[in-house]
C-alpha cells in the first residue's frame, strides 16, 4: 500500500504545483464547488504523505517486510485514485466548461482537445473528468446501499434459519429472476423526478440481491465452525460474536462481490443511458459520453469513442482487481 | 463440602430422521473443587456431548436435555440459568478446550486480539491491562517472545502453539473448571506430553479443577484422579485411577485395558473387545455393552443394571457385582 501513498502524495504535489495559480484563482474567486476542490487538494497531498510515513512506521514497529497488498493492487488503487482525484477536482483540472457546446463537432483528438469533441461540440476531455464525478458517485453509492441491504439480509436470512430465511431468500430469488434492466426501467417509469440521487436509489435497490446470498451462505457456514463454539464457552456472545467473529469473515467476499459490482454499475449505468433513462441531459455521465460518441466506432474518427471506452473499461477492470486485492488483505492465509 | 460441578442423570438427546437419539443417557458424576476427573470412552460414547452440555452449547435444535437433567456448578443449576448469567460463566468460571486448535481459532483475528477478547468481556480493565494479561498469559503457556506472536494469526502458529493459545484464552479469567476436550488428540505425541505436563502445571498454580476428556487410557493414567469410563451414552464405570487401572470391574473397563499395547509384552498378541459400538439411534436392551460383553448373564441383555459399589470410591453398572447373585 505504501507504493499507493507515495503515489498519490506525488499526484498531489504535481496537481497544487502545475496549477497552482489556478487553484489559488479558484480558493479566491472560485464558487463553492471549485473552493472545496481547491481546499482538498491542498490538503490531500500532504495527508497523503502523512499517511504513508505512518503506514512505514507502524510497519517498521512490527518488524513486517510486506503488508499484503501485491503490485496489481496497487496499480489498481493507483488508477482509482487518479481517475477519483481527477472527479474531485474537475472543476481545477477541466480546461473547458463540460456543458458549453462550441462550433466544432466531433473533433478528432488534438492539442486543444485532448480527447476531441462530441457531436454538438463539447469537449469530451472536461465531459470525461465530470461524467467521472456523476458515475463514481452513482457506482460507489448504490453499491453503498446495496452492500448494507445485502448484509443485514444475508445476516438475518443466515442466523434465523427457518421461516424468515426461507421467506427472504424466495424473495431474492424472485428479484434475481427477473431481469433486472425491465425491474430498473418500471421504477424509473413510476418514479416523478428522474435525476442522480432516483438513478443511484434505484440502481442500489436492485443490487443487493446477489450480495445477499453470498453473506447468508457465508454466515451458514461461519456458524457452524469450531471457533464459534470456542467462543460460546468463553462466554462472547450477541452482538459482539457478530461483530468480531462473523462480519470479519463475509468482509472478503464481500469485498470483492462488491468491487465487481461498482465496476457493473458503472456499465448498467451506460446502457441505461444508451436507453434513454438514467441521468438527464446536459449533464456529464459516462454513459451519456459513450450514448453520445459510439456512432464515430465505425468512422475514421473511431479515436473519440475509443479513447473514453477504453479508459472506462480500464476503470471497471481496476475495481476488479481491488476487490481481488481486497478479499486477500482481508484473509490473512494468503499473505 | 459440596462438589464443585455436579452432574445429576444427564440425558441429552437430538431430533434425526431416525427419531429421537439419546447421545447422553442418564450420566451423573461429580468432580471436587482441584480434582482430575478423565473421562474415557470411544468414539461416539457421548463424552463430548457430556462436555458440551455442562455448558449448554449442544445446539438447539436439534439438541434437547431430559427434564430431570442437572447440571450443579456450585450450587447454581447452569440449565436453569438466564443467558446473561450463564455468559459469566462461561470463560470466567468453567472454560473449555477443544480438540482441533487449528480450528478452534479464529482465522481472521490475531491471537492477541482472541485472547483480549476474553478478558474484556468477563473483567473491567482496559484493553491495555488486557494486552499486558495476555502477554503473560502466552509467558505461562510457555511461547517463546510473546509479545511478537501475540500480534501472529493462527496459521504462523504450529498445532502445539495453537494448544497453548487456547489454553491461554481458557485460562485468561483464572476458571475454577477447565473441560479438557481430547486437548492432545490433534497433537503429535511429543507435543502431547509438553501440553499435558502444562495443564498438570497450571493446574496446580491455578488449583483449578480439571475435566480431561479423553479415549487414550495412558493418558489419562497420566494426569487423572478419578477415572469414569463411558460407553453407550451412560458411565459404566468410576473410581480412583489406582482402583481403575488395578482392579477395573465392569468388563468394559477390563477390554479397554486389555487393548492397550504394553512393552514388556513385546510380540504378545493384543486383545481386542469384539464387535463395534452400536449408534445411538440404536442402544441394545438393557446392559449396552451386553451383545460385546464375555462375561454376559442372561438378565444382562433384559434388565438395565444399577450403579453397584465395589469400595467407597469405586462403582460399576454391572450385574456381575450383584451381590444377591453369588
Amino acid at each position: 500500500m505504501t507504493g499507493l501513498w507515495r503515489y498519490l502524495a506525488g499526484l498531489g504535489i504535481a496537481v497544487v504545483a502545475l496549477r497552482f495559480p489556478r487553484v489559488i484563482d479558484a480558493l479566491v474567486h472560485g464558487d463553492l464547488p471549485a473552493k472545496t476542490a481547491a481546499v482538498s487538494a491542498l490538503l490531500l497531498a500532504p495527508m497523503a504523505l502523512s499517511l504513508w510515513f505512518r503506514a512505514r512506521a507502524v510497519r517498521r514497529a512490527r518488524g513486517e517486510a510486506r503488508d499484503g497488498i501485491d503490485g496489481w493492487t496497487t496499480v489498481a488503487c493507483a488508477a482509482i485514485a487518479t481517475v477519483g482525484l481527477a472527479a474531485l477536482l474537475a472543476p481545477v483540472l477541466t480546461p473547458y466548461d463540460p456543458e458549453a457546446i462550441s462550433p466544432l463537432l466531433g473533433a478528432q483528438p488534438s492539442w486543444t482537445h485532448p480527447f476531441g469533441t462530441d457531436p454538438v461540440g463539447r469537449d469530451l476531455l472536461s465531459r470525461f473528468i465530470f461524467g467521472a464525478r456523476v458515475s463514481l458517485s452513482i457506482a460507489l453509492i448504490s453499491i453503498l446501499i446495496a452492500v448494507v441491504i445485502g448484509i443485514a439480509v444475508g445476516t438475518v436470512a443466515g442466523l434465523a434459519g427457518n421461516v424468515t430465511d426461507a421467506v427472504l431468500m424466495r424473495g431474492v430469488d424472485a428479484g434475481l429472476a427477473f431481469p433486472r434492466i425491465f425491474l430498473i426501467l418500471v421504477m424509473f417509469a413510476f418514479s416523478q423526478r428522474v435525476g442522480p440521487t432516483a438513478v443511484v436509489l434505484i440502481l442500489g435497490f436492485t443490487s443487493w440481491f446477489g450480495l445477499s446470498r453470498i453473506v447468508r451462505a457465508e454466515v451458514l457456514s461461519i456458524r457452524e465452525r469450531d471457533y464459534m463454539v470456542a467462543t460460546r464457552a468463553l462466554g462472547i456472545g450477541g452482538i459482539q460474536t457478530l461483530v468480531r467473529h462473523v462480519f470479519p469473515n463475509v468482509v472478503g467476499p464481500v469485498a470483492v462481490t462488491a468491487t465487481l459490482g461498482v465496476g457493473y454499475i458503472i456499465l448498467l449505468e451506460s446502457s441505461l443511458a444508451y436507453l434513454g433513462v438514467g441521468v438527464p441531459e446536459p449533464t456529464p455521465s459516462w454513459g451519456r459520453i459513450l450514448n453520445d460518441v459510439y456512432p464515430y466506432l465505425a468512422s475514421s474518427r473511431a479515436s473519440i469513442a475509443i479513447i473514453p471506452g477504453a479508459l472506462i473499461g480500464f476503470t471497471v477492470i481496476a475495481f476488479g482487481l481491488l476487490g481481488d486485492g481486497l478479499r486477500n488483505a482481508f484473509t490473512p492465509q494468503t499473505r | 463440602m459440596t462438589a464443585l460441578l455436579s452432574v445429576r442423570q444427564l440425558v441429552t438427546s437430538f431430533r434425526t430422521d431416525r427419531g429421537l437419539v439419546r447421545a447422553v443417557d442418564g450420566v451423573s458424576f461429580d468432580i471436587q473443587r482441584g480434582e482430575t476427573l478423565g473421562l474415557v470412552g470411544e468414539s461416539g460414547c457421548g463424552k463430548s456431548v457430556t462436555a458440551l452440555s455442562i455448558l449448554r452449547l449442544v445446539p438447539d435444535p436439534p439438541g434437547e436435555f431430559g427434564a430431570d437433567s442437572q447440571v450443579l456448578f456450585e450450587d447454581r443449576d447452569i440449565f436453569t440459568l438466564a443467558k446473561k448469567e450463564l455468559r459469566k460463566v462461561r470463560g470466567a468460571e468453567i472454560a473449555m478446550v477443544f480438540q482441533e486448535p487449528t480450528t478452534s481459532l479464529n482465522p481472521v483475528l490475531t491471537v492477541g486480539s482472541q485472547i483480549r477478547e476474553t478478558i474484556l468481556a468477563h473483567e473491567a480493565v482496559t484493553k491495555k491491562q488486557a494486552h499486558e494479561r495476555a502477554v503473560e498469559l502466552l509467558t505461562l503457556v510457555g511461547i517463546a517472545d510473546p509479545s511478537r506472536r501475540i500480534n501472529d494469526y493462527a496459521h504462523q502458529m504450529s498445532g502445539g502453539m495453537q494448544q497453548r493459545v487456547m489454553i491461554a484464552m481458557a485460562l485468561a479469567c483464572q476458571p475454577k473448571l477447565l473441560i479438557a476436550d481430547e486437548p492432545t488428540t490433534a497433537l503429535d505425541v511429543t507435543v502431547q506430553a509438553q501440553i499435558l505436563e502444562l495443564l498438570a502445571e497450571l493446574k496446580d498454580r491455578f488449583n483449578m479443577a480439571v475435566m480431561f476428556i479423553t479415549h487414550d487410557l495412558a493418558v489419562v493414567a497420566q494426569i487423572a484422579d478419578r477415572v469414569a469410563v463411558m460407553y453407550g451414552g451412560r458411565i459404566v464405570e468410576q473410581g480412583l485411577t489406582a482402583q481403575i487401572f488395578a482392579d477395573p470391574k465392569h468388563p468394559y473397563t477390563q477390554g479397554l485395558l486389555q487393548a492397550v499395547p504394553r512393552v514388556d509384552e513385546v510380540g504378545a498378541t493384543l486383545a481386542g473387545i469384539p464387535g463395534a459400538v452400536p449408534h445411538a439411534s440404536d442402544w441394545p436392551t438393557g446392559c449396552r455393552f451386553h451383545p460385546r460383553c464375555a462375561q454376559r448373564l442372561d438378565r444382562c441383555s433384559a434388565d438395565v443394571p444399577p450403579t453397584f459399589h465395589a469400595d467407597e470410591h469405586h462403582q460399576a453398572a454391572c450385574w456381575l457385582l450383584d451381590e444377591a447373585r453369588v
